[in-house]
């Protein structure tokens, strides 16, 4: 069984065109210079797994992220493991660490995001000004 | 309604689909006049409404709703959007356009709908504009695609449920077992709606400690202790129960589908008496009344009406429906298939002369269908007419009379 974190990067053995294509479409990147695939946000997973599965021949289950630390969000000993579709559902969802913090804890982090974001958009603009 | 009081006012106040969220802030935060609309795409529940109404609420915009498929024809959207868009600078307000179901919109039937709302949409629009849609397949959002900036939300991870759900039981002072948590998240289906609304016929049933015997309560037993209730309140009581969480529902788990299901296993009570015609009429012209009114908060998104539905019901059967009890058996087979096999027929003609006349299917069925039956009578040779008799049998009579028709 290989385990695939939604948000790493990952490496694949030769593919063939049709296959590599076939990935693109379903939503992975490739990074030509770190030769290093990525699923992006709001791919079709099912799709994506499928391909894999043909390429490594082998069982694949999808590990999501947390949104807090970014590490994985521990899908194979989670409560829900068993009634929760990842390939359908957010590539992020929290770890038993993270779920500690609470509502306020996860509120508070995306708060410093969103802030950060904007903060960075702003950067960006001013540096376009200037240049 | 918790659904409602919950409705996140911010966009960090929100679960889930934080990336999508992310994005969609981003463009709002550097919208400028021309910047392509924003689609969001996902499945029903999951917040694409309350993000459009969460974002217009942290940047200051006041949030023109429009509801896609019910605005549909060419004239209908420009006669609402055109001066909207045109006149947005006038008043000074900041608004934001938010189109819901847009794949609601269908190129043929619609009259243009499409057609119209890519033409506003690729005029560069004055002010930033929201649309949604839950699937993602189809020609309208084929073409949507090509003029919009795509958000795709899914549904939401269940721990994520799990740490939202906790919150609003602390915010609410109540408590459920680990276990009838764990079951309302799962059964929700990553629908945060559905799953606030679980929660509250749950801890609503007064019920202390959450007896597990509650999720189970079969609908049989509710609907009977409804037609055996003493008093009104008793009965409004028991259809509370009926809408929690019964084994097997006919129609699915979310609560919408439930209340579907209530009144389902009423009518299939109702008819399946021997009381006087009258009697019936009554109770049937009641639950009708219900079932309009369900629909229509359900359209207009008033989910704290909902609240009012079971009142509503307990006192318009109570009188007409004591003795009564429970059946599940609907319309009596032989019946129903033969209403259904004429439908299907019926639509069958219905949607080819729609298609052939750029028509919608409603007013093909309203203004042409009872025309066409006139002049089918008329027709010499013609051994039909569409109102004297459709099935299975005589479809093919249809299909000739209609064809001698054209040629005349």
């Amino acid at each position: 069984m290989i385990r695939l974190s939604i948000h790493k990067d990952f490496t694949l053995p030769m593919l063939g065109k049709d296959t590599f294509v076939r990935l693109m479409r379903a939503g992975v990147e490739y990074d030509k210079a770190s030769r290093r695939f990525r699923i992006k946000e709001g791919a079709d997973v099912a799709s994506i797994l499928a391909i894999l599965r043909e390429v490594v021949r082998e069982e694949i289950s999808i590990e999501l992220a947390c949104v807090i630390c970014g590490n994985d969000a521990g899908c194979s000993g989670c409560e829900f493991s068993s009634n929760c579709d990842r390939t359908s559902v957010a590539g992020k969802c929290i770890c038993k660490q993270c779920l500690m913090r609470g509502y306020d804890g996860y509120t508070e982090h995306l708060s410093t995001l969103f802030y950060n974001a904007i903060k960075d958009m702003k950067r960006e603009k001013r540096g376009k000004r200037k240049g | 309604m918790w659904a409602e009081r919950y409705r996140p006012k911010g966009i960090i106040e929100m679960v889930g689909n934080e990336d999508a969220r992310l994005e969609a802030y981003r463009w709002l935060a550097g919208w400028r006049q021309g910047d392509r609309p924003l689609l969001l795409i996902g499945p029903p529940g999951i917040g694409k409404t309350t993000m459009a109404k969460a974002l217009a609420n942290e940047f200051g915009y006041e949030l023109f709703e429009l509801n896609a498929s019910d605005e549909r024809t060419k004239e209908r959207l420009e006669s609402i959007l055109k001066p909207l868009l045109e006149n947005a600078n006038i008043y000074s307000r900041r608004i934001l356009l938010f189109l819901d179901e847009v794949d609601g919109l269908h190129g043929t039937y619609d009259r243009g709908g499409l057609s119209a709302l890519l033409s506003i949409l690729k005029d560069a629009p004055s002010i930033p504009v929201i649309m949604a849609a839950n699937s993602d397949s189809g020609e309208v959002i084929k073409e949507l695609r090509k003029v919009s900036k795509v958000v795709m939300m899914k549904n939401i991870p269940p721990r994520l449920l799990l740490l939202y759900l906790d919150h609003v039981l602390a915010s609410e002072g109540k408590s459920m077992s680990i276990g009838e948590r764990l079951r309302v998240v799962v059964e929700c289906n990553g629908d945060v709606r559905s799953m606030l609304n679980m929660t509250q016929s749950f801890v609503g049933m007064g019920v202390s400690g959450m007896e597990p015997i509650s999720y189970s309560t079969p609908i049989d037993a509710a609907i009977n202790s409804f037609f055996a209730a003493g008093s009104i309140e008793e009965a409004v009581d028991a259809l509370r129960r009926s809408e929690g969480f019964y084994t097997d529902p006919s129609f699915g788990y979310d609560s919408e589908k439930r209340r579907t299901d209530k009144l389902g296993a009423l009518y299939s009570s109702i008819i399946n008496t021997s009381i006087d015609l009258d009697r019936m009429a009554r109770l049937l012209e009641a639950l009708s009344y219900a079932d309009m009114l369900i629909a229509r908060m359900n359209k207009l998104r008033m989910w704290s009406m909902l609240r009012y539905i079971d009142g509503i019901i307990a006192l318009s059967i109570f009188y007409d429906s004591r003795g009564l009890s429970y059946s599940q058996y609907d319309t009596p087979y032989h019946l129903s298939s033969k209403i259904f096999s004429e439908g299907r027929i019926l639509r069958m003609i219905v949607d080819a002369i729609a298609s052939r006349l750029h028509e919608s299917r409603r007013n093909v069925v309203a203004y042409y269908i009872p025309y066409i039956s006139l002049i089918l009578k008329g027709i010499k040779g013609s051994t039909v007419g569409i109102g004297d008799d459709i099935s299975i049998d005589n479809f093919e009579d249809i299909v000739k009379s209609i064809a001698m028709l054209g040629e005349r």
